[in-house]
């Protein structure tokens, strides 16, 4: 009985799920047998290193891709793969990538980017007056709306990503590396608007990094992945104070700090 | 006595300024940090010290490597030089790392083209340079291909084959960026310990500033083509004088501050980063500084010794 309650409030529920690449013989299992479930509001951060599997965890929540084996709702549902009920999926959860000048159009003016996904998903409202507000809230001067990906410094671009995330009113923002490839200047900046907008809209966050440090600032839980399993799981601030898995530790202990 | 000399290079392509009067020195064996975002001609810097240069490079100013000019060397001599007395790693080992060449081949190829070696005694030296980099199985690891090895192997690789001549001085350009954090704080380690003991001298360019400052002894804030702060890595950290280092510090700490409130706003520099070039007259911190005044728009000179600041409104100083 106490599993279906949690999976009432329960967005994302996994069980057992595992996606390996490549054929019979030699295939790779990037996530293996993972047990996860994200509760609506909640900020979690996903943490690992290059072969952890966080890219492939992150792909399989945006429904870009499909678990091998297991299984993984959305609100206790089988994710869709296509139609009516993927779009609506889609509206409802969106993905800001690492790299905006690799995710955005350099065709498109920022305003037509923004806009896109309201007319891919057909949501409703007049797309013209959605910009304007969007860029306003990502701090954006309003006639950015008229200049291209390469008119514009990166942390700038992140800025027209987000934007473009959050146009269908998504009720969660799945953020992949979203602050590592920027300045270190303009990255606080960013780190505290993702923050901002999280709480403001009532967000549900899914923030995935490498880097603890980050996670920390944003995060109320963490989830530590290593090759593929997911080796820790607690509270930022339990994270933090008590880690318990070796690999934690590890990760803990590298961050660069600069001398007192 | 300085083994490396920069004074006052000014640097354009295609009538844009990217370096705009670049001094610093460098003594034997120093370990001097390069600190700057993207465009601030922290890797430009490191590129005219090699030579590598675009064609279209129009370069002012004097490079000098114990008392030789660099910068009107011809290519061939240059390249005897690059390898040999200066070597450098850059960010990306898979780039810079030659796919269809055995790592320890490559390692190697210094040995023979600088000292002659034989492919024999190259590749026994190569062995044992991979060994003291960290490798296990050395002999056995002479023999992959780079995409064989994981990338901080390659970064390895890369270091190893840095120090087979012992040179002067190693120009390090984000070396560490592009690995995992656990990895890093090895390969870091490494490329501490080996300067040390072959003696040579360290210019450890990247955009973090705790990278640098547990590795370096001196530091050298760079912004919009300018060395705006430099002085020893305890006095710059614990006293910076320049609002851009000042600023740049209190990110840095607010990102990495493990005892801060949970959730808390974390310290920012306003505005944005101009691209490269397009930094403005005058101080090139201008339009994101606190401090700023009318006297900022002419360039500030460079004030102090030990020391060196480029602000007319100094943190800390009677201006």
């Amino acid at each position: 009985m106490a599993d279906t309650s949690s999976t009432q409030s329960a967005l994302f529920t996994l069980r057992q799920v595992s996606r390996a690449y490549g054929g019979s013989r030699r295939s790779v299992t990037a996530l293996d047998s993972l047990d996860l479930t994200i509760n609506s509001g909640e900020r979690v951060g996903i943490v690992g290193e290059s072969g952890s599997g966080k890219t492939t965890l992150t792909r399989l929540l945006v429904a870009l891709d499909t678990p091998s084996s297991g299984e993984l709702l959305f609100k206790g549902q089988p994710l869709p793969h296509k139609g009516e009920s993927l779009l609506n999926f889609r509206q409802q959860v969106q993905i800001v990538f690492q790299d905006p000048f690799g995710s955005l159009d350099p065709r498109l003016s920022v305003g037509a980017s923004i806009t896109e996904p309201l007319r891919a998903l057909r949501v409703a409202g007049d797309p013209r007056l959605r910009v304007q507000e969007l860029l306003e809230a990502v701090g954006l001067p309003t006639h950015s709306e008229m200049l291209y990906p390469h008119q514009l410094s990166g942390g700038q671009r992140q800025r027209v990503a987000i934007a473009r995330a959050l146009a269908p009113r998504p009720s969660t923002l799945v953020a992949d590396e979203a602050v590592s490839a920027l300045d270190v200047s303009v990255r606080a900046q960013v780190l505290n608007l993702i923050a901002n907008l999280v709480n403001e809209l009532g967000l549900t966050l899914v923030f995935v990094s490498h880097d603890l440090a980050v996670i920390r600032h944003i995060c109320s839980r963490v989830v530590v992945l290593y090759r593929g399993k997911l080796v820790e799981e607690n509270t930022t601030e339990m994270l933090f104070t008590h880690p318990q898995h070796p690999y934690t530790r590890e990760l803990l202990a590298s961050i660069p700090r600069l001398p007192e | 006595m300085s083994l490396l000399e920069v004074t006052d290079l000014r640097l354009s392509i295609d009538d844009t300024d990217l370096l705009r009067g670049i001094s610093f020195q460098m003594a034997p064996t120093e370990r001097l940090g390069l600190i700057g975002e993207s465009g601030s001609g922290k890797s430009l810097t490191a590129l005219t010290i090699m030579g590598l240069l675009p064609q279209r490079a129009r370069l002012s100013g004097s490079v000098r490597l114990a008392d030789q000019e660099l910068t009107n060397l011809t290519e061939r001599r240059y390249s005897r030089l690059r390898g040999d007395r200066i070597a450098m790693i850059f960010q990306e080992p898979m780039t810079s790392l030659n796919p269809l060449m055995r790592v320890g081949k490559q390692v190697g190829e210094v040995l023979r083209i600088h000292q002659n070696l034989s492919h024999k005694a190259s590749a026994s030296q190569a062995i044992a340079l991979l060994e003291r980099v960290g490798f296990d199985a050395p002999a056995q690891q002479a023999r992959a291909f780079p995409h064989q090895l994981s990338g901080g192997q390659r970064q390895r690789v890369m270091i190893a084959t840095a120090i087979a001549c012992k040179p002067d001085l190693i120009l390090a350009d984000e070396p560490t960026t592009a690995l995992d954090v656990t990895v890093q704080a090895q390969v870091l380690a490494l490329l501490g310990e080996l300067t040390a003991e072959h003696g040579c001298a360290l210019l450890l360019i990247s955009h973090d500033l705790a990278v640098v400052a547990n590795v370096c002894e001196r530091i050298q804030v760079m912004y919009g083509g300018v060395i705006v702060e430099s002085g020893p890595t305890d006095e710059l950290l614990r006293a910076p004088q320049h609002p851009y280092t000042r600023a740049l510090l209190a990110t840095s700490r607010g990102i990495e501050d493990l005892d801060r409130e949970l959730f808390g706003q974390l310290p920012t520099i306003p505005g944005v980063v101009a691209e490269a070039g397009r930094f403005p007259q005058g101080c090139t911190f201008r339009g994101r500084c606190e401090r700023e005044s009318e006297r900022c728009l002419s360039m500030p000179s460079a004030q102090g010794t030990q020391h060196q600041v480029r602000c007319w409104h100094r943190y800390g100083v009677e201006n």
